[in-house]
């Protein structure tokens, strides 16, 4: 009897822990189309901005994948060889210039997606051919407008002392620490060529931070209780949480910024090809690029779309704007990024 | 007696033998093709070179010279078991009094009583961490009592350090320490116990040389589990250690996920797991030796 009610608890135990549920294994049709996007707010926005009016004008059926980074996405691409079980991914620049390089994702041209070439050329061609940039968002300094004043305007703002425990940096695992490193480094009279400002301020900044977080959205909580008031985040989630009523706002420093290129990557082994193409174009059209630009309060990388005001001055709607932020090769980050990560843990474990 | 035994043995072998085989079959062929074939091509993986970003296919043992030589990883691997030391001291010794109190118990509520022992694995390693930041941090529970009620200026650092790790390591492994050393104390006759204690040892004595020595492996089953579990932990490090904690489980994650060097992670796991074996077994060895000092 005991030991029936003990192995019974330990069935239980094991059960509570096999706590990821595996990815649903899909049959291809033609009219079926698997996107892998993100989850939260995104997957809400998504399902009304661009699944259901896909569904309806093409007769297709979109199933939604909301897990994972983008790189955690590119981990699964590059785990299967390419055939994830995804059409198509919306991943970043870095994953669809490493996936061309590593031949898992397809390259695209012109004649499969034409509105391809209505994207400024020197935005998309720096993630052709296996992406195609689906929007902008840049790292922004997003602060508490009841502690930071006046509103900061430059990326200094964290290394002052009457911040000092109310700060977040991003772990150096995502993109956003990198820009973080690179843009401390400008800010201290280097850039990323010459890094090593950076890592010096990144030193100096240690003792003043709160915490070092990996993933923006588990960031929010200490935003939340206003426990943290200074952090780097993208200007699309900025303006989200703004809008939802939490205490916050976000700038471009005088120093500048970077802008991270969102691209839509379809893998080598995707099963509806075609539809994927037809998707792609569809999500760059110039109505559904302002509609989800607006529903996702990000930049769009096609010109001559007509933005509110308020929109058109938080996030990139220009080709001028986009020359105002600082053009980092991201060929040259995904060479880096292994070194800097390295350096950056020992810098911060120290 | 042990003539006997001799005598019996060939004969229990010969008889039994291909029915163990069969028995073992399934789970050997699970083992093989989902354990050990992974794990090959795991060592396969972290002999490959890293360059620029991409996976060359070029043979190196550069991963494993980085790993043995450089006092930042190895501090890393030193931290892993610094914790998972003290969180499976933490859970066998937490652990057992419960374990005993179950495995003893007479009431009727036995089953409610295992059931509670068991509650909080039901939700989800992840929640019950995020559970302890609200508790831990510098404005949570126990820092805002603390300080309403005039004990601390200054709130105790709780969390975003490795105590933060080893109170949320050892709440989620204390159920496992628990269940491990209630099977093996139930299995002991209670009988005994008493025999001692008719023959005139105290409570404490007999504790000490009946109950303990009998119930070792379930101690030794309990100190084994948490310690390869918390070693391996990823989420709970991951959530509560934040700022500078950094164990093999989070350097793995973020340069398998992240930094996607697979090769550099998949040497790293490698170190990982042969550090553990080498420790248990190590363990194991000394421990049985101590116990036979009991008998």
């Amino acid at each position: 009897m005991n030991m029936i009610l003990v192995r019974l608890a330990a069935v239980v135990l094991v059960l509570a822990l096999l706590s990821s549920a595996p990815a649903p294994v899909v049959k291809a049709q033609s009219n079926q189309l698997v996107v892998n996007g993100f989850g939260g707010e995104y997957e809400d926005i998504f399902k009304k901005t661009l699944k259901e009016p896909f569904e309806r004008q093409f007769n297709a059926r979109i199933l939604f994948d909301p897990t994972g980074s983008a790189s955690e996405d590119y981990a699964k691409i590059r785990a299967t060889r390419g055939d994830p079980g995804w059409d198509v991914v919306v991943m970043t620049a870095p994953e669809a210039i490493l996936g061309c390089r590593e031949k898992l994702l397809q390259p695209m041209t012109e004649a499969n997606i034409p509105n391809l070439k209505q994207l400024y050329p020197e935005v998309q061609n720096a993630v052709a051919p296996c992406g195609a940039v689906q929007e902008i968002q840049y790292m922004s300094l997003m602060y508490n407008t009841n502690s930071v004043r006046p509103a900061p305007d430059s990326w200094k703002v964290f290394w002052d002392p009457r911040y000092k425990g109310h700060i977040i940096i991003p772990d150096i695992g995502s993109i956003l620490a990198v820009y973080f490193l690179i843009m401390a480094s400008y800010a201290y009279g280097g850039d990323e060529k010459n890094i090593d400002p950076g890592f010096d301020a990144i030193a100096r900044l240690k003792p003043n931070v709160t915490a070092i977080i990996l993933s923006s959205s588990a960031m929010i909580p200490y935003v939340e209780r206003e426990e943290v008031w200074l952090l780097p985040y993208w200007d699309g989630r900025a303006h989200y949480y703004r809008g939802r009523g939490l205490p916050v706002d976000f700038v471009i420093p005088k120093e500048g910024s970077i802008f991270l290129l969102g691209a839509l990557s379809v893998p080598m082994g995707a099963k509806n090809k075609a539809l994927a193409y037809k998707f792609i174009d569809w999500w760059l059209s110039a109505e559904v690029q302002r509609k989800w630009a607006m529903a996702y309060t990000v930049g769009s990388a096609r010109g001559g779309l007509s933005f509110p005001t308020e929109h058109r001055q938080a996030h990139i709607s220009s080709i001028a704007q986009v020359r105002k932020f600082k053009s980092v090769d991201p060929l040259f980050i995904g060479e880096k990024r292994s070194d800097w990560a390295e350096r950056w843990k020992k810098v911060i474990a120290r | 007696m042990e003539e006997g035994d001799r005598a019996l043995r060939p004969a229990w072998r010969e008889r039994r033998l291909p029915a163990v085989l069969v028995l073992l079959a399934p789970s050997l062929i699970y083992l093989l093709v989902l354990f050990f074939v992974p794990l090959g091509i795991l060592a396969a993986v972290s002999v490959l070179k890293f360059h620029n970003g991409l996976i060359v296919r070029e043979l190196t043992l550069e991963h494993y010279v980085k790993f043995l030589t450089d006092p930042f990883y190895l501090g890393i691997m030193w931290n892993t078991l610094r914790v998972a030391l003290i969180v499976s001291a933490v859970t066998t010794l937490l652990g057992y009094p419960v374990a005993y109190v179950l495995a003893r118990t007479r009431s009727r509520w036995k089953g409610l009583l295992i059931a509670l022992v068991l509650a909080p694995e039901l939700s989800g390693v992840v929640l019950r961490t995020y559970g302890w930041l609200v508790i831990l941090e510098d404005r949570g529970v126990i820092n805002t009592l603390l300080r309403s009620w005039g004990v601390i200026a200054e709130p105790i650092r709780l969390v975003h350090n490795y105590t933060g790790v080893i109170i949320g390591l050892s709440h989620v492994l204390l159920p496992f320490a628990i269940l491990a050393l209630m099977a093996s104390i139930q299995a002991i006759d209670p009988t005994l116990e008493q025999a001692a204690m008719n023959l005139g040892a105290g409570r404490v004595r007999t504790f000490l040389r009946i109950t303990l020595p009998l119930s070792a492996p379930g101690v030794l089953g309990a100190f084994f589990l948490t310690f390869s579990l918390s070693a391996s932990a990823y989420a709970t490090p991951a959530i509560l250690g934040g700022k500078g904690v950094e164990v093999m489980a989070t350097m793995i994650y973020t340069q398998l996920l992240y930094i996607l060097n697979w090769p550099f992670a998949a040497a790293l796991s490698v170190a990982l797991m042969a550090v553990v074996l080498v420790t248990m077994f190590a363990s194991a060895r000394l421990v049985g030796r101590m116990s036979g000092v009991f008998q």
